[in-house]
């Protein structure tokens, strides 16, 4: 939580530095809270919505970023006692389910485009060489090109039409012929002396990015005459020719079978059973589908087509509750236990942000979730998907505070070298680390603060006053230079800084939150407003000792401020400073409450890697991520188990993970506490 | 008590169909007058009333704030100086309080239009908050029961807190309120997805398949419903209300009466956005699209840099070193005295626009300037400054400055009800009486 850029002071109330805050830790915890009897309805949050829809229609998942934000709750988004639903999202979601349809039936006429580009109309199209007249850009062979550049929204297959005649006669005439980008000239075409429309337009079928997309038009020579040359009357461009086009894939797990040849009414049936069971995550029964095939039904009584009637009842299957929220019911048997297909989807929304594919809905449906060597095998599979980078996007950025980076506006007059470009190298870092610790290797997370190399683009070595690692940026090792792990990314030190000063209390105080999930309250509400530091009453780490010797908020500050002490080298945005605002030599030693001496950064780290607090916190934030649930007092027990798991096999994420997904956590389903 | 009568254009059925038609017609034409006879003109007194909530992050100092007298003779200080083009529909009201004293930010947030005393940590909870209290007596006759919109997207704060920070409205003491923050989403809401190369054949049957899927969705949680917790009930019961709420959407839209401008962008720089923030307000008051509003010019502990006013330091902090700097002061004031004006701007806005009868829209409709602080740096909730504007039509007797001594601010939320026809007495923790808008008597 930041404050403000001068604290205001607590006084006057001894509060004690209990654990109240909005992230409360398990051993504190005394009530049994809603987070345990919570998992039977949890709602997915925007960047789960945006992924079911691509999973299910090849949806672009950023469609859902017109949905509000989630601010989440105990540190992330995927918590569900965080996760309300306001009208708005219903509302929202709607648009988004009929788009993301229409757009998978192929039915948005703007999804086609049409560029046309003609010299009376078009004279600024780049033109290099030759003579645009009144009506034809006229190109000399060999010589002349025309450039049309254009930007499209969609990829796919697209029609270019050129209008285009020569004068010659037979064999005698040049050729016509298109480059895409600077790429290789696609098949000539001979052109004709014919008038149109006689000679129809010539055509390429082009595969194109979205994006800009850049086309040169050329004129070869060919035959014996010299000096040929060509009138190109008009262009066109048209597409993409078919929207569903890359998503062929996703169309045929949906249509498993054809109107045309089966019975439309049975396949329709078919094609809705099937898209609820992945729609929901779940086996329905024909009871379960019958209302979407009423929808089906009611929809080609009103005379729309088989397709459109198809599509309403898949649209139905989308609003349905059991694709927004996870439903968690337990067996039938033994409702105290997850499904396998419950099981399925807890493990793909931890590891991916996403539905269970295939594969996970295939072996739930034979049982194997529940056997802990296939889960195992399953878990194997899934952390090496490219679909796992969730983890960093979604998991790591939000414990690691990368997301915070992103809204920080450090003091753009104080910080000159203060940049947009800077703000994303720096995310860019945290990323690569996160994504190294999580992903790449099998590393003992612990050294996630103590880590010896950073991933540095050229902007992040100029800040770092590194050599450069050349244009691509590369890992670098920070021998001989006052950073280290986590805590000494720029990104980490800027999104832990006021926009004017760089602050011990926030930077302590991240540290006892986030990684040793020991906080101290926040201040008391009586405060006292501090005044900006007085360039006459010495370093700002002596002006505000001073403001917080008082006994009382030594309670907290004693904890906080000397782990952000160490830091103090480092200005608001991550620099190396050797003196602070006011001019003031920077003191980075200060005395721990254990009265150890902790001198720097270089300590610091080893010193938190060391600490049991920091190992079961790393437990608890991916148990909190992962479950969407915070750990209560009575899940001790379990998290004890996950501890033990972690420890043994090397404090790695792998092995945490497997912790997580063979514990009661995940396996059994926490029965509801009523009221 | 609340049955608002239809409007006279809704009486003639002039349809969404037949304003979209007419191409050329343009926000400035919101209530064409002209399409109304003389008769339904004399009728249309009873133009329904709306109220309009405007947050201002970080408070307002209120001392500084304050004009010296009272009355209708007052002078504007400083932060009230863009008040003064349309002063005489306007009334600053000083020195209310109930007597609750919060000291951050999150209490400031949820005793402000929830009338509620602080705001648990541990689970975001609020109290109902007037806006819905309105919303769920008139909220049915129109397309929208209510919007809440905000020209800030997030705080920097997730969680619990943050939920308190970027939080006007609460539906209910669980259901904080998303806010809008696109003016292009949010005029999407009202007007996307109307194809007019549709009969009114294929309309209709269009819009009745789309309510079906709704049934079927309301369906279902009711079939769920039965295997799940209280807990997990009250989640599904969001989904429900949402859903519920969409389909009467459905409806009240093919019959809204309205013209949308051009589609906005969304704006780039902060001042433009505010300024279309304040275009899509009057849009959807003037369209009747819904009769309640809350509007979030910030969100609460806004870091937002005012570079547009050569400010660098961020507002949050700012509304802090103000205490103890002199410079401090003198930007976070230039800052509110933007504020205000931002708030005169929109009711000047609503000024402009004609309900068709001679009053024009600000007068049926009351607006009410608001924050969570009277002072920043000591985080006191108490006495927060409010400003009025509009609502004659309603009877609220605007032009001057009205103090109060000892008088609850859930007087006036309670008065802003009353102003919607709306009795909220019972919903009230701290209210003393409803405050009487035609007099402003109370001390």
């Amino acid at each position: 939580m930041r404050t403000v850029a001068f604290v205001p002071l607590l006084a006057l109330v001894p509060t004690g530095c209990g654990s109240e805050d909005e992230r409360p830790s398990p051993a504190q915890e005394t009530e049994v809270s809603d987070a345990r009897s919570t998992s039977g309805a949890h709602r997915l949050n925007r960047a789960q919505w945006g992924n079911s829809l691509h999973e299910l229609l090849g949806t672009d998942p950023s469609v859902v970023s017109v949905l509000p934000v989630d601010l989440g709750t105990y540190g992330y988004d995927t918590v569900a006692s965080g996760l309300a639903t306001s009208p708005v999202h219903v509302e929202l979601l709607e648009s988004i389910v009929i788009s993301a349809l229409d757009d998978f039936f192929g039915r948005h006429p703007e999804s086609t485009s049409v560029f046309s580009y003609q010299a009376e109309d078009s004279p600024a199209l780049s033109y290099d060489g030759g003579v645009a007249t009144e009506d034809a850009y006229v190109l000399r062979a060999d010589e002349d090109t025309i450039t049309a550049t254009t930007s499209l929204q969609f990829g796919g297959e697209y029609l270019v039409s050129i209008q285009a005649m020569s004068p010659g006669t037979g064999d005698d005439t040049p050729l016509l012929s298109i480059a895409w980008n600077g790429g290789d000239l696609l098949s000539a075409q001979r052109l004709s002396d014919d008038l149109p429309p006689n000679p129809a337009p010539f055509t390429w079928t082009v595969h194109l990015e979205e994006g800009l997309n850049a086309m040169s038009v050329h004129v070869i020579s060919d035959g014996i005459y010299d000096d040929q040359q060509a009138a190109i009357d008009w262009i066109r461009i048209e597409g993409p020719l078919d929207p569903v086009i890359g998503r062929a894939e996703t169309y045929a797990r949906v249509f498993t079978c054809n109107p045309d040849f089966d019975d439309p009414d049975l396949c329709a049936e078919e094609v809705l059973s099937g898209f609820a069971f992945r729609a929901w995550r779940s086996p329905v029964s024909a009871e379960d589908v019958q209302p979407y095939v009423g929808l089906y039904t009611t929809a080609l009584d009103a005379g729309l087509a088989w397709d459109e009637a198809v599509q309403l009842g898949m649209q139905g299957i989308l609003m349905a509750p059991d694709f927004s929220y996870r439903m968690a019911k337990g067996r039938v048997d033994s409702p105290g236990h997850m499904t396998d297909y419950e099981i399925a989807s807890q493990l793909s929304y931890f590891l991916w942000s996403s539905p269970p594919d295939d594969s996970l809905m295939l072996a739930a449906d034979a049982g194997e979730l529940s056997d802990p060597a296939l889960l195992d095998a399953h878990i194997t599979r899934m952390l090496e998907d490219p679909k796992a980078t969730a983890l960093v996007d979604e998991f790591a950025a939000q414990w690691l505070g990368i997301r915070e980076l992103t809204s920080i506006q450090p003091d753009a007059l104080l910080y000159a070298n203060w940049s947009e470009d800077l703000r994303g190298s720096m995310a860019a870092e945290m990323s690569a680390l996160a994504h190294r610790f999580i992903l790449e290797e099998k590393l003992d997370l612990r050294e996630i603060v103590s880590y010896g190399e950073a991933w540095i683009d050229d902007r992040l070595a100029a800040h770092y006053q590194l050599p450069s690692p050349g244009p691509q940026g590369a890992w670098v090792m920070l021998d001989n230079t006052p950073r280290a792990g986590i805590l000494g990314t720029a990104g980490w030190l800027t999104s832990q800084s006021h926009p004017e000063q760089p602050s011990a209390v926030l930077r302590g105080k991240w540290i006892l939150d986030n990684l040793l999930c020991d906080p101290v309250e926040p201040p008391p509400p009586e405060v006292a407003a501090m005044t900006p530091p007085d360039p006459t009453e010495g370093s700002v780490r002596e002006q505000e000792e001073a403001l917080r010797s008082d006994p009382f908020c030594q309670q907290c500050h004693q904890l906080m401020d000397p782990l952000g002490f160490a830091l103090n080298g480092f200005d608001v945005i991550g620099g190396i400073r050797g003196l602070d605002e006011l001019g003031y030599p920077i003191d980075s030693t200060s005395q721990l409450v254990s009265g150890d001496e902790l001198r720097s950064i270089v300590e610091l780290g080893p010193m938190i890697a060391h600490d049991p607090r920091f190992t079961r916190c790393l437990v608890e934030q991916v148990y909190t991520y992962g479950l969407g649930r915070a750990p209560t007092a009575t899940d001790a027990y379990i998290l004890d188990g996950i501890v033990e798991e972690f420890q043994a096999n090397g404090h790695t994420f792998d092995a945490l993970v497997r912790a997580i997904a063979h514990s009661p956590a995940l396996l059994e389903r926490p029965i509801a506490v009523e009221e | 008590m609340n049955k608002t009568p239809r409007s006279p254009r809704q009486q003639r059925g002039l349809s969404r169909r037949m304003w979209l038609s007419g191409a050329s017609a343009t926000i400035a034409l919101p209530w064409l007058p002209s399409a109304l006879s003389r008769e339904a003109r004399a009728a249309a007194s009873a133009a329904p009333k709306r109220v309009l909530y405007w947050f201002v992050p970080n408070g307002i100092l209120a001392a500084e704030a304050t004009p010296r007298t009272t009355g209708a003779d007052y002078e504007l200080t400083p932060t009230l100086e863009g008040l003064a083009p349309i002063k005489h529909r306007v009334a600053p009201l000083t020195g209310l309080t109930n007597g609750t004293s919060g000291y951050t930010h999150e209490d400031g947030m949820v005793s402000l239009l929830g009338d509620a005393p602080s705001g648990n940590l541990t689970v975001a909870e609020g109290n109902t908050t007037i806006d819905q209290v309105i919303a769920g007596e008139v909220g049915s006759a129109t397309p929208f029961p209510s919007l809440q919109l905000s020209a800030e997207a997030n705080s920097n704060f997730g969680g619990v807190i943050g939920t308190y920070y970027n939080t006007l409205s609460w539906a209910s003491p669980q259901t904080p309120l998303s806010n809008v923050t696109s003016e292009s989403v949010m005029f999407d809401r009202m007007f996307a997805g109307y194809d007019e190369n549709l009969t009114e054949e294929q309309r209709v049957v269009r819009r009745e398949l789309r309510t079906s899927v709704l049934d079927t969705a309301l369906e279902r949680i009711n079939k769920l419903n039965g295997a799940l917790s209280t807990e997990d009930r009250s989640r599904l019961d969001q989904y429900a209300t949402g859903v519920r709420e969409l389909e009467q959407r459905i409806l009240k839209l093919e019959e809204a009466e309205c013209t949308p401008s051009e589609r906005p962008r969304d704006a780039a720089e902060f001042p433009g956005q505010v300024d279309a923030m304040a275009d899509i307000m009057t849009l959807a008051l003037q369209c009747d699209m819904t009769r309640v509003i809350s509007f979030m010019l910030g969100v609460s502990v806004s870091e937002r840099v005012y570079s547009h006013l050569d400010i660098a330091t961020t507002h949050h902090t700012l509304s802090h070193n103000q205490a103890s700097s002199d410079t401090a002061k003198a930007e976070l004031i230039a800052i509110q005295n933007w504020q205000v004006a931002q708030f005169a701007a929109l009711a000047q806005k609503l000024e402009a626009v004609d309900s068709g009868d001679g009053t024009d829209l600000l007068s049926n409709t009351l607006m009410m300037l608001c924050t969570e602080f009277a002072e920043s740096n000591g985080h006191d909730t108490e006495p927060r400054l409010f400003v009025l504007a509009g609502g004659e039509a309603g009877g609220v007797a605007q032009g001057q400055h009205y103090s109060f001594r000892t008088t609850p601010h859930a007087n006036l939320l309670l008065a802003t009800a009353a102003f919607a026809g709306v009795d909220a007495t019972s919903w009230a923790n701290n209210a003393t009486a409803t405050l009487d808008l035609t007099t402003f008597a109370g001390g």
